[in-house]
């Protein structure tokens, strides 16, 4: 007990300005979760309803090569998607309505695929409108299939590029690296290329495939760009996840008379792909994600001729691009609703691969704080 | 979760809005090209985008395998590329530099007419026409509220172009003599810069004819004769003064498929069917001047 | 029979029996070099890369001049002027209240977080902020441009009635989009920070009759000083290198901004608008590689700096 006669009373301001200060924080932190959470309800709502409503009329066919393949894909992932979100629900209240009911095991993901094909096989004209059409620079209605083609493709092929490189070299320095000056050079480098600003990336690419190659803009040099972009944050998870496997199971293998490469490949790399493939799946976003260097190198157009075409050599125009198009260059009258659709099908398509990736990282490899260390260092 | 499942169900089968009638989609394709699959790039004048636009559009459907690969960045982007081989053709509203005057064709596909566009306020109500000194004085900075025009004090808000644009060019020459725009908020994107003109009291500034809208102003010039709108018919005459040629310019003479959009872009039936349509834009054969220069 | 052969630091080699290391040489050998080989790549990319930038970034500034790149203060390329000031000032001017706007706050509520919060809200809010960090700077880019900018815009009115160079896209806008672009960023590698900090020493402060908020700033924050300070900086970079979002809303003015509101530019948004018009090999073109090579330099700059305070961690 103080014997201060003021105490009580210095006591009582302190509680006072120590609530205020608390109300403050917990303001704060209030409004920042509002600001994002309202940013992100926004952005599915205003533009959700463009994007995501199945069409009770079947959409017709806009005669550009390519197009039946690409509906058919697209109606997979979407009725696959829907059928996955209703189902689990369904699962959930049914097994807990009747809990001696048991369901064969792999009821959720046969019933997903099942509907995802029929819906392929059946339904795929009745997608939304917004995700068959092509765009349009002049008139209303435009869509973004082709964009979400391209944006898949260049994902697809951007990572084509970053997982032989990046897990070699993640490989080459967690189990095999000799020299000192090497794996110094190559830390130095993915620190550098990690610090660079994104533009940078797509100037180089611009200099060497537009102005020294005469290449023109093409969906290759932006899948090397971004695969540039994207090696610090593989080569760093990926070294974790190697380096954390246990050493025991590696001496185990070579005692049995395998090489250390067979072990490697055998032995190291599964038991640590989990976080390899989450830092994949992570670098998939950044490439969603991406447009200034894009621009610079793939693009801002989409031609009838090369819409849906599997060609990488040609120019191209990803989601993230039409949305900065759409609102600096673009001259169709529903630019709002386009903006608002595309940015929709963006924030979709990054929720599912941040989940994925989430899940991923959970099923082995580095838990979630060190990766995160490792992406932001 | 349960939420967005919820979500998910509602959205199935609510999209009851009938698809486009067949005429409202692009054909479908009716022929190959025997070119193959060949890729025509244009790049340039932001004028000249819906122009460029409805022929290659129009153009794509007759001729399958042929892609055109439009991009936008300004007249000046335009010379650079086609000169530099980036691209087959540049679209100007410029005419080439004399540097590159040589190597460059110059194919001149329609007319387009410039006009000063600003916000609609009462404040520049009174204010009926502006002379070509009086526009110079506001884009070069020396006027700075337009209650020195005859209006209500409200500062004047100069939105510029790009440095590389057309537009900015032409109306430098032709109103500024060459003197500098005062440094200002840049828009180069014609449609963002019509939602300003609509949204920000005071703006002014210069556009195609293409993006007039009832909701912003367009300002008459006061010439010798009078306050001259910018209309077609005072274009033709020469009675309104901010118009250029659209250039499409390619390096040496056109083949393969850059000769056959060429061909279709001059051919009577883009310029006297397609052409008219597309807001803005004049036939060549329709004017009654001429230039040279810039 | 043991040959001891001197140390390998391989990992995999150290492990292996020495008898067993002769075994499949060949295939072991092309596969090891296909792996060096992929290590080789990322170096060569890298160093032609900024080779290659830096070579025309130099050109670039033997056609200006490295004192009239950054200190000139009229950028107009058309008229061979190149004063990067203006560019710089908006680059560091933005960034800096980027900082304030969404970097303080995102380290405040990662303290609320980490301390203050009731026990389920931390999980759920950083998912929200790592899907937030996720987003495409485009699409803060719209946003801002549908609903920032005609708010800035009544705000800069208000302000500044009587300037007629004022509007909605400024600086303000523009610094408070970084803001809001860095802050999930921020609050996540502090949150990481904090974590980072021994619960006994938390508890120690409790017992010896600190508050919970005395702790939480006397105490926790003082020892996470260092991986907070690298977040900061981590999301200053960010603001000072993002291209795309900034271009929608600072309105591309080449001078230095008077006021708050006024409309700017800065490297980034300029070269990117610059880079369509500027002919390849001439000194339009080159001045822009070298005020992108200004631009590394101080990414470059920062991040050594984070480094090296970085590497002070207990």
């Amino acid at each position: 007990m103080s014997a201060a006669v003021g105490a009580p009373a210095l006591r009582a301001r302190r509680r006072r300005r120590e609530g205020g200060l608390r109300a403050a924080l917990t303001l704060l932190a209030g409004s920042l979760a509002v600001v994002y959470g309202g940013c992100l309800m926004y952005l599915l709502l205003r533009g959700g309803w463009k994007a995501l409503a199945v069409s009770y009329y079947a959409m017709p066919k806009v005669g550009v090569q390519g197009e039946d393949v690409a509906r058919f894909l697209l109606a997979a992932l979407y009725y696959g998607g829907l059928a996955s979100l209703v189902l689990r629900v369904a699962v959930g209240v049914v097994q807990r309505a009747a809990p001696a009911l048991s369901l064969p095991r792999h009821t959720l993901r046969n019933a997903t695929l099942g509907v995802a094909l029929l819906g392929a096989l059946f339904a795929r004209d009745h997608l939304p409108r917004f995700l068959l059409f092509l765009p349009s620079e002049v008139r209303a209605g435009g869509g973004v299939g082709p964009q979400i083609f391209n944006t898949l493709y260049l994902a697809v092929l951007s990572t084509a590029v970053t997982l032989p490189l990046g897990l070699g070299a993640a490989l080459y320095v967690a189990r095999f690296a000799r020299s000192g000056p090497f794996v110094a050079a190559l830390r130095t480098a993915l620190d550098t290329l990690a610090s660079l600003p994104s533009i940078v990336y797509g100037l180089f690419g611009f200099l060497v495939f537009v102005v020294e190659l005469r290449a023109g803009y093409s969906l290759f040099g932006g899948a090397l760009v971004l695969a540039l972009l994207n090696l610090p944050v593989v080569v760093g998870i990926a070294e974790e996840s190697l380096r954390a496997v246990p050493r025991e199971m590696e001496e185990a293998s070579l005692a049995l008379g395998a090489t250390p490469v067979q072990t490697a490949f055998r032995v190291t790399l599964p038991y640590a792909w989990p976080g390899i493939l989450s830092a994949l799946v992570l670098s998939v976003g950044r490439v969603f994600a991406e447009s200034a260097p894009l621009i610079m190198t793939a693009g801002t157009t989409i031609s009838r001729g090369s819409a849906y075409s599997f060609d990488p050599f040609r120019g191209g125009e990803t989601l993230a691009v039409h949305l900065w198009y759409v609102n600096s260059a673009g001259l169709s009258p529903d630019k709002g609703d386009v903006s608002a659709g595309t940015a929709a099908v963006l924030v979709l398509l990054i929720v599912v691969t941040n989940g994925a990736a989430a899940r991923l990282a959970r099923l082995g490899g580095p838990s979630g704080p060190r990766a995160r260390r490792i992406l932001q260092a | 979760m349960r939420f967005a499942a919820l979500i998910a169900v509602a959205l199935l089968g609510c999209d009851r809005t009938p698809p486009p009638a067949p005429g409202e989609l692009v054909d479908s394709v009716t022929s190959l090209s025997e070119l193959g699959a060949t890729r025509v790039r244009i790049s340039g004048s932001s004028a000249q985008q819906p122009l460029v636009n409805a022929a290659k559009e129009r153009f794509e459907a007759a001729h399958g395998g042929v892609s055109v690969e439009v991009s936008a960045g300004g007249s000046r982007k335009g010379l650079a590329d086609v000169a530099s081989g980036a691209v087959h053709i540049g679209a100007s509203d410029l005419f080439a530099p004399p540097d590159l005057r040589g190597a460059l064709v110059d194919h001149r596909v329609a007319v387009v007419g410039f006009a000063i566009m600003a916000h609609r306020g009462p404040y520049n109500d009174r204010v009926d026409a502006l002379g070509v000194r009086e526009l110079a004085a506001i884009f070069s900075g020396r006027v700075r509220d337009w209650r020195e025009l005859g209006g209500d004090p409200q500062p004047i808000v100069v939105i510029n172009r790009a440095p590389g644009s057309g537009t900015r060019t032409v109306v430098g020459q032709m109103l500024l003599g060459g003197e500098p725009f005062v440094e200002a908020k840049t828009e180069d994107n014609s449609g963002a810069l019509v939602d300003k003109l609509r949204q920000s009291k005071g703006a002014i500034s210069y556009l195609a004819l293409s993006f007039t809208t009832p909701d912003v102003r367009v300002f008459p010039i006061r010439t010798e004769r009078g306050a001259v709108e910018p209309t077609e018919a005072n274009i033709v005459t020469g009675a309104y003064p901010l118009w250029a040629y659209e250039h499409m310019y390619t390096k040496g003479a056109p083949t393969g498929a850059v000769r056959l959009f060429l061909d279709y872009v001059l051919s009577p039936e883009f310029q006297e069917r397609v052409l008219p349509s597309v807001r803005g834009f004049i036939p060549v054969t329709a004017m009654a001047v001429s230039k040279d220069e810039d | 029979m043991n040959k001891a052969v001197a140390a390998s630091p391989s990992v995999l080699d150290a492990a292996a029996p020495p008898r067993m290391r002769r075994r499949g040489r060949s295939y072991e050998g092309v596969v090891r070099g296909a792996l060096a080989a992929s290590g080789a790549v990322v170096v060569v990319a890298t160093v032609a890369m900024l080779g290659y930038l830096t070579w025309a970034g130099v050109r670039g500034i033997q056609a200006a001049g490295l004192g009239e790149l950054l200190f000139g203060t009229r950028w107009r390329p058309e008229e061979g002027l190149f004063g990067g000031a203006p560019l710089l000032v908006g680059t560091l001017t933005s960034a800096l209240g980027a900082v304030f706007v969404g970097a303080v706050p995102a380290v405040l509520t990662a303290i609320w977080l980490t301390e203050l919060a009731p026990p389920g809200v931390k999980q759920g809010y950083r998912r929200l902020m790592e899907v937030a960090s996720a987003l495409p700077s485009v699409v803060y880019g719209w946003l801002a441009l549908m609903h920032l900018v005609p708010l800035m815009g009544r705000v800069a009115a208000a302000l500044h009635p009587a300037h007629e160079r004022v509007g909605g896209e400024g600086l303000a806008t523009a610094s408070v989009l970084l803001g809001v672009m860095i802050a999930p960023t921020v609050l996540l590698l502090s949150l990481d920070a904090l974590a980072r900090v021994p619960q006994p020493l938390r508890e120690a402060s409790l017992a010896l009759g600190g508050s919970v908020l005395d702790t939480a700033f006397r105490v926790v924050l003082p020892c996470a000083w260092r991986g907070v300070v690298v977040a900061v900086f981590f999301g200053f970079a960010r603001a000072a290198g993002e291209t795309m979002a900034v271009q929608m809303v600072i309105g591309g003015a080449r001078q230095l901004p008077s006021t708050l509101f006024s409309p700017t530019t800065t490297i980034s948004t300029q070269v990117v608008m610059d880079m369509q018009n500027a002919r390849p090999h001439t000194p339009e073109h080159d001045v822009l590689f070298a005020m992108s090579l200004v631009l590394l330099v101080l990414s470059t700059i920062i991040v050594l700096f984070t480094r090296a305070i970085a590497r002070g961690r207990p």
